[in-house]
């Protein structure tokens, strides 16, 4: 539906000082309840440059973002990093989400781009650090510290396994195994076909399977 | 064979199938039985309790990453979104949308998505009017025809008392419904 008022007169656009900094846009606004907006409403509102929207989407993503990256590039400093970036990088190109895949999605895609990219810088050589391994945070035992001990050790043995896996295959399991994203949004997330997709989990599977067999 | 096809074992059957079939717990009895099905199976099972386990972790970045985020957006914004009140005054182009959506969603039954505010004309003594368009989701059931009417009143009535700017125009593009009982169950 659409409700228009007469037009405007129109004259070239009027320019400001260049040197007047604007405040953070609308935190002298009383906020509506940014948390309880759906996620287009917010798109939309930080399409529009409204920092404040995109700091709830912001909010809302960054712990599934977050485990992503850390899965894929095996530190939580490197992870952080490109979080980091990822979530700047997705401001400046808000405006070019157009909606054809959720917005979810498109932020999985800018996260594995930004990991692919320290991939290639540099190979992950350390191991996450004791505090953060995998289980550590987990009632792993739910039994005999002895079990929760093997356990945390299992995992990881698990996040070492992982850490040597090419990064396509690294970022495809992670996507599907810890994500749970089906075939066709990993593909639009990689950019790879679906066949590559399904070709490179199960690659990834076996190869970690074959390397678990030792705790066996 | 293409690098991206997934082998099949001895026994012809695709891994990745047999794979997919012991999650799904829907193994046939070729695969129940087979020797290479079986092994593939018992890769499966030696993985899955641990990938729950790795799945299930808390993993929760520091509050610093966001904070840096916001501070690097917050730098970025272009100076030159500003609106013209006078000749030496300027307000916020990102500030005067959020006013102007906060009105819509103070309203009840609508939420405001796109707010575009812009400005035209030589910047004289007084504040150089705008024309703003708004895009909406209303409640399933509300009165569109009056209730955007209302939006335009409040939107030039804000813009005029709040803001400082004369309203030339309002465009008003109802682009979505949403029901509460809908997002209740969700």
């Amino acid at each position: 539906m659409q409700a228009t008022d007469p037009a405007p007169q129109r004259g070239p656009r009027s320019g400001g000082p260049a040197s007047a900094a604007p405040r953070v846009p609308g935190s002298a606004v009383p906020g509506s309840a940014r948390s309880e907006l759906d996620e287009q409403t917010l798109v939309a509102r930080a399409q529009d440059g409204d920092v404040h929207s995109f700091a709830e989407l912001a909010r809302r993503h960054q712990d599934a973002l977050f485990r992503v990256a850390v899965r894929v590039l095996g530190q939580r400093a490197d992870a952080e990093d490109a979080l980091q970036e990822a979530l700047i990088d997705a401001w400046r190109r808000i405006g070019t989400f157009r909606g054809d895949a959720a917005f979810s999605t498109w932020m999985y895609r800018i996260v594995t781009n930004r990991c692919t990219a320290v991939i290639r810088r540099k190979r992950p050589t350390v191991p996450l650090p004791d505090d953060d391994a995998p289980g550590a945070m987990l009632d792993a035992g739910s039994g005999s510290p002895e079990r929760a001990a093997e356990v945390d050790a299992e995992l990881a043995a698990l996040s070492r396994a992982l850490a040597d896996l090419p990064g396509e295959q690294r970022t495809c399991w992670v996507l599907r195994e810890l994500e749970g994203l089906g075939y066709a949004e990993i593909a639009h997330i990689t950019g790879a076909s679906e066949t590559a997709v399904r070709g490179r989990l199960h690659r990834a599977r076996t190869a970690l399977a074959e390397r678990m067999r030792a705790w066996r | 064979m293409a690098v991206e096809q997934v082998e099949p074992l001895a026994c012809g059957r695709d891994a990745a199938d047999v794979w997919e079939h012991a999650e799904a717990g829907t193994l046939d009895e070729h695969e129940l039985s087979c020797p290479h099905c079986r092994s593939a199976r018992a890769d499966h099972d030696r993985l899955g309790g641990l990938v729950t386990r790795m799945a299930a972790e808390p993993l929760r970045p520091p509050p610093s990453v966001l904070e840096q985020v916001l501070g690097a957006v917050v730098a970025e914004l272009r100076p030159h979104e500003l609106l013209a009140l006078g000749p030496d005054a300027w307000l916020g182009r990102p500030t005067a949308e959020a006013a102007l959506r906060h009105v819509v969603d103070s309203m009840g039954g609508l939420r405001a998505r796109h707010c575009r505010i812009e400005q035209h004309g030589p910047v004289g003594d007084g504040p150089v009017p705008v024309w703003v368009r708004m895009t909406v989701t209303a409640r399933f059931g509300v009165d569109l025809a009056s209730v955007t009417a209302r939006v335009r009143q409040m939107v030039i009535s804000a813009g005029e008392g709040t803001l400082g700017v004369p309203i030339a125009g309002v465009d008003i593009h109802v682009e979505d419904l949403w029901d509460d009982a809908a997002e209740v169950r969700r």
